[in-house]
């Protein structure tokens, strides 16, 4: 009997753990902030897009195109995302100026959103644009469902050349940045 | 407190109870191990619980601590400290019924039936390293997706086992299980990478390179809704679920009479996972560079559309019945005892003959047990006393991937025909498990009777 009085004590005190005192509540706290990058829009124009095909004139409207955006559609995203910015790399070898506006537009078409326009000056090959969207300042941003640029080249200083291989490149990204509880 | 570990905690590594004190429970871990009573009844339900859980590089107040320093800030450093072979781990085994009886004075039958809870889940670095910081400090790395791998089992498993000894030195041992999975998820063998570089038509490239996961179920999804009575998991483990195969085999070799071999291989078998299955693949590489503008009015282009389309059709998602097999965790244990001390002798009640055995016992045990990403690797030294004939107590060290100094302690004794075991691992852990990484337990009651 003493031996089984001994074990059950034996069993009691490996039944009896302890822990310091931990403070789960600072879960609360955890907040993460990823950063996302994707690349967004990119072309490429030649001399020959701005010439009238038929008439051989230069074309002063605007180049246009437009595409579903819908990744603000993704509810995390719309709770969270505080921040967007979008980078703008232009290479233009063309001797004319350009404008570039790229706007952001809800389900209806309406425009909820214009970046500054571009002005890049001729042949300038290393031309940049950054612009950062505080969510918080412009809400509305969350309603973007489309993407519209449209790009337009300068009254004639030198006449277009037709054929001319050198070209006009824009490459963008948006960077996201989130913050979640 | 004891409740509380059995809650908060794989098939575990049970280091104290293996072969000690020729406890009916030693049989689950050798069914060649030696036995010396006519027959044993488990007390239904607590004839033998274990509980085991253990996290790998990481202890409870590494995070919850009342420290003062900014959760989010440790939140960090834990991520950069853990590695992608970095785990947890939980096993929950609970014998339901456990009996045995001797044939004749070789021959021992046991069998029961007992459910087990075994997950193990490793640590996706690179997936949670995305998720929580994103691309965007990564530029040019390759966030591994192999790294997701899971698995989580709950099975109920029935068993008939015969121990024979061959002659006086060797003792044969055999079990029989079939295995009844009422919930299996897993994912293992996954494969691909995510990438963002500088690219070359646009200021990014975001690559999925060769991406290959599979997610499977079996038990959780019924008819595309998640499963809603969790009862169901217990009620159907009784032959009612996803059915499985297994064999445990053992054997005590006595090299000399005070030196003892033990080994055995547990759960060498598998479960073919056929109800309720409910898989998910995502198979394909895809590029991607941005919306690349044609300005072309006449012919206008829904890019976005265009875009679905082609991820749809590169990274094909695609959901699935189809059945499954998978292996069960396969252990092996092995171990070396030397016995010295005082020389006794114990009666053998069934044929009225002796036993001698020494009071103490000291020796060496390995365990290793299968894992999805690779074998783990115990090592453990210990040391058995025997107070009296219905006293002992055996003391561990073990060496494993949680700790280099985890001691574990077990009493076994026996009054009338009630035999009760306990015993705790990672013992130093228990007076702050805040600070363990891992801990476990067993215990059981059983009558013996000689």
């Amino acid at each position: 009997m003493k031996h089984f009085k001994i074990g059950i004590f034996l069993m009691f005190l490996f039944s009896v753990a302890c822990s310091e005192k931990l403070d789960f509540k600072q879960v609360e706290e955890f907040e993460h902030r990823p950063v996302i990058k994707t690349p967004l829009v990119y072309f490429t124009l030649y001399s020959n897009d701005f010439i009238d095909t038929v008439s051989g004139a230069e074309n002063v409207n605007p180049l246009s195109d437009v595409s579903d955006f819908r990744i603000l559609e993704n509810a995390y995203l719309r709770d969270n995302l505080e921040k967007i910015i979008i980078d703008i790399e232009v290479k233009n070898e063309i001797t004319r100026d350009f404008t570039v506006e790229i706007v952001f537009l809800d389900d209806n078409g309406t425009v909820i959103y214009t970046l500054s326009t571009l002005n890049v000056p001729p042949q300038n090959e290393a031309f940049t644009y950054q612009e950062s969207i505080e969510v918080r300042l412009n809400p509305i941003i969350l309603n973007t469902r489309k993407t519209r640029t449209s790009v337009t080249i300068s009254g004639a200083a030198t006449p277009l050349i037709e054929n001319d291989p050198r070209a006009f490149e824009l490459k963008s990204a948006g960077t996201y940045f989130i913050a979640a509880e | 407190m004891l409740l509380f570990v059995s809650i908060d905690t794989l098939t575990q590594n049970k280091q104290v109870l293996y072969g000690f004190a020729e406890n009916p429970q030693t049989l689950l871990l050798n069914p060649g191990a030696e036995t010396n009573y006519k027959f044993h009844i488990g007390i239904p339900f607590l004839s033998g619980i274990s509980g085991d859980v253990a996290l790998k590089n990481f202890k409870l107040n590494d995070l919850f601590s009342e420290d003062g320093i900014d959760f989010n800030t440790k939140i960090f450093r834990l991520l950069n400290k853990l590695a992608p072979e970095d785990h947890l781990k939980l096993n929950v085994q609970i014998d339901v019924l456990n009996a045995g009886f001797r044939v004749n004075d070789k021959t021992y039958i046991s069998f029961g039936f007992y459910q087990e809870l075994d997950a193990i889940a490793y640590w996706p670095k690179d997936v949670i390293t995305l998720l929580n910081e994103g691309n965007a400090p990564y530029l040019n790395k390759s966030f591994d997706l192999s790294q997701l791998l899971y698995k989580v089992d709950f099975v109920g498993v029935l068993h008939v086992g015969m121990s024979r000894k061959i002659n006086q030195k060797l003792t044969l041992g055999g079990r029989f299980k079939v295995y009844s999975s009422t919930l299996n998820i897993e994912t293992q063998n996954n494969s691909g990478t995510f990438t963002t570089q500088l690219g070359t038509n646009n200021i990014y490239t975001n690559y999925l390179n060769t991406i290959d996961l599979n997610f499977l179920s079996a038990g959780l999804v019924v008819n595309n809704a998640y499963l809603e009575n969790p009862m169901e998991l217990i009620t159907n483990s009784f032959l009612g679920g996803s059915l499985g195969v297994g064999l445990d085999i053992g054997l005590t070799y006595h090299l000399s009479p005070r030196l003892e071999f033990t080994g055995s291989i547990i759960d060498f078998g598998y479960i073919n996972y056929s109800k309720k299955v409910q898989n998910t693949t995502v198979k394909g590489s895809y590029t991607f560079e941005g919306v690349n503008f044609l300005f072309d009015p006449a012919n206008p282009t829904n890019y976005w559309a265009e875009l679905n389309a082609d991820f749809e059709e590169k990274v094909p998602r695609g959901n699935n019945t189809n059945a499954y097999a998978s292996w069960r965790p396969t252990k092996v244990n092995a171990a070396l005892k030397y016995s010295f001390g005082s020389e006794r002798r114990s009666k053998f009640c069934y044929d009225n003959t002796f036993k001698e055995f020494y009071t103490d016992a000291i020796g060496l045990q390995i365990h290793t047990i299968m894992r999805p990403l690779r074998p783990q690797y115990a090592l453990t030294g210990f040391y058995e006393k025997t107070f009296t004939e219905k006293l002992h107590a055996k003391v561990t060290y073990t060496v494993d991937d949680y700790s280099f100094h985890n001691v574990g302690v077990g009493i076994s004794t026996q009054i009338g025909n009630v035999s009760l075991f306990g015993m705790v691992d990672t013992l130093f852990a228990f007076n702050n498990l805040a600070n363990a990484s891992s801990a476990s337990f067993q215990m059981g009651l059983n009558l013996i009777f000689d």
